[in-house]
């Protein structure tokens, strides 16, 4: 069994204080001493379903955390427990012996991971046995299985979200504990046995497991699938573009852009920052990733700069919430600040491996991050639509373009086949809550059809989520029902935000 | 002598909000490797300019799980600094955010 450490009554806050509720009770995973994974596994999931019959006896919400670090309140629970997982942060390799004679993925390429493993600690995992992941999100200190259940992701245009590592999910309910993997087996069943579980195959199951949102259970453990080791060049720089690259961006031609802006060779990942009050007059932070051979004499960066004054961001965002005085300039001095200056076309090269794109984080002060992700294809139609709203709207956020290829799950926010994911990431006032509603109206009022990340603020509600993802809506609906028929057992992951959304 | 009355002041006020603004400031130390966990943010109160007894400064972190501090942010808050103002730093509370750390290993045997 696990260790189960519980703090008692508190109140919590998100890691980017943006959302807090009062606790019955903040409750802690440990591992305890065991001879390998599947031993650990075991264990852990045994303990989380104690602990899941005891919150449905007495009727005690439950909600698994990570990090925290979604900014929407998907993570918060009042009076209720909150599991935080963060000490369950194992990682195990596996052997043949414990492959599915149906899996066509080498074991080599399998790592199983707890659910509270941080992305930098799988990163690490991964570059310890020679591999390597193909994507992930701008920050690497949030749990793995918390990036995968609301969709992180990059800008890798030829690849989805985070949750497309996926192979399999270990996941708990109050009534069972499942191992969930697609139809064609992945895990031996002998070795699944051995981590107390019941095994489902299923592909549509396994699809709105790999997004789940946290309202399917209580993710203890994921197998991911990784990449042989690879090394990225990067290419950071400040430049003005043209109204006419975005339609060279909607058209997918990312060389044509590299060969302009950076390298003369395909970008892996590809991503931009504009100034909202003047995207062409001002400079754009442009960010070019090419892929390199993994090179063992290559040292890694040094950390990046850490700690005081890391709340000059929302000191400025207040300062411009108060003044239409020179916004556009404030907003730009924000975003070159933390921008290297030596990482230019001609500048030595910068190279590393996938686990070195991220650097540490700390905790900045209420941050307000909105997204929207559409079609890549109406990126030139919507562009300028989504500017004037959102300036219209006072926004005082930097405006990112990223660009994703269908992602894996159900829920999936990415499911177009061509992705550009718009982000409003700045200080937590309310123009830039006004600026991120006018850029949705906008879209409305336009017809152009747009899903939200799902952890970030989203303004959504059980309607637009049923409009937004149609079939695969039900068909997750579907899925959840079969992992947990009982009402009772779903209510258990209640809270205010996923009872809205129409997920529980 | 006006004159230089004026500027003594103008150069009074502008150490005070000097010295202010540089309250305002916080600090910060973490782990090379960080693995944050739980934490929370203590208040402790230095009486006297630290004159004051030692016991009501040092406090214990006691909910870490034996695996010790992730990292630790060193600040003043708005009222804080009000009160170290107005009682000539007599009463000086700082606070002292810290994370727990949650442990690293490499990767196991399946």
């Amino acid at each position: 069994m696990a260790r189960v450490l519980h703090f008692g009554h508190q109140v919590w806050a998100n890691y980017h204080q943006t959302a807090a509720c009062n606790l019955k009770s903040r409750v802690e995973l440990a591992n305890s001493e065991q001879m390998n994974g599947r031993a650990h596994l075991k264990g852990v999931a045994e303990s989380v379903l104690a602990l899941l019959q005891e919150a449905r006896q007495y009727q005690i919400p439950v909600r698994p955390i990570g990090a925290g670090w979604s900014p929407s309140p998907i993570n918060v629970v009042e009076d209720g427990w909150l599991v935080e997982t963060l000490r369950l942060n194992r990682t195990f390799k596996l052997s043949a012996l414990n492959v599915h004679q149906d899996c066509d993925i080498a074991a080599e390429a399998l790592l199983l991971v707890q659910a509270g493993a941080t992305v930098d600690e799988v990163y690490e995992s991964a570059e310890e046995m020679g591999r390597s992941l193909r994507t992930g999100g701008a920050s690497n200190g949030q749990s793995f299985a918390g990036a995968c259940a609301t969709g992180t992701h990059g800008s890798v245009w030829q690849a989805g979200g985070i949750q497309d590592h996926v192979r399999a999910v270990q996941l708990v309910t109050p009534g069972r504990i499942l191992w969930i993997e697609p139809k064609q087996g992945v895990l031996s069943d002998d070795f699944i046995a051995q981590t107390g579980s019941e095994i489902i195959r299923s592909d549509r199951i396994f699809a709105a497991a790999q997004l789940h949102v946290g309202a399917m259970g209580f993710v203890t453990a994921m197998l991911i699938e990784t990449d042989p080791i690879f090394m990225v060049q990067n290419i950071q720089k400040a430049a003005k573009i043209k109204r006419e690259h975005i339609d060279w961006l909607c058209r997918g031609e990312f060389r044509k852009f590299s060969c302009a802006f950076g390298l003369d060779e395909e970008p892996y990942f590809q991503q931009l920052i504009l100034n909202p009050f003047d995207p062409f007059d001002k400079r754009a932070l442009l960010r070019f990733l090419y892929k390199r051979p993994f090179d063992a004499s290559i040292p890694p960066p040094p950390p990046g700069d850490m700690g005081a004054g890391y709340d000059a961001l929302t000191l400025l965002g207040k300062a411009m919430a108060e003044s239409d005085f020179f916004k556009a300039e404030i907003l730009q001095l924000a975003m070159e600040q933390a921008y290297p200056q030596n990482r230019d076309v001609d500048d030595p090269p910068a190279i590393a491996t996938w686990g070195h794109t991220t650097e540490e984080h700390m905790p900045i002060a209420s941050l307000f991050n909105g997204s929207v992700t559409m079609d890549r294809s109406k990126l030139s139609e919507a562009f300028d639509l989504i500017i004037d709203s959102f300036r219209r709207g006072g926004g005082g956020t930097v405006v990112t373009l990223r660009f994703v290829s269908k992602a894996k799950g159900l829920l999936a926010p990415a499911h177009w086949p061509d992705n550009v994911v718009i982000d409003f990431d700045g200080p937590n006032v309310e123009s830039s809550h006004q600026g991120y509603k006018k850029v949705v109206e906008a879209l409305d009022n336009a017809g152009i059809a747009f899903t939200r990340h799902w952890g970030k603020t989203n303004n959504l509600d059980e309607r637009r989520v049923k409009r937004d993802y149609e079939q695969n809506f039900a068909n997750w609906k579907w899925a959840q029902a079969q992992v947990m028929p009982d009402a009772a057992d779903r209510r258990v992951f209640a809270n205010e935000e996923l009872v809205k959304l129409g997920l529980i | 002598m006006a004159f230089w009355s004026l500027i003594l002041i103008i150069i009074l006020v502008l150490l005070l909000l000097g010295q202010i603004m540089a309250q305002w400031g916080d600090a910060c130390l973490a782990v090379a490797d960080p693995r944050p966990i739980g934490g929370k943010t203590i208040e402790i109160t230095i009486l006297a300019w630290g004159f004051a007894s030692r016991r009501g400064r040092s406090m214990q972190a006691d909910d870490c799980s034996r695996l010790g501090i992730n990292d630790m942010r060193f600040f003043m808050t708005g009222p804080a600094i009000i009160i170290c103002l107005v009682t000539f730093g007599f009463v000086r509370k700082v606070s002292i955010a810290y994370r727990c750390y949650a442990g690293d290993s490499d990767v196991g045997e399946a």
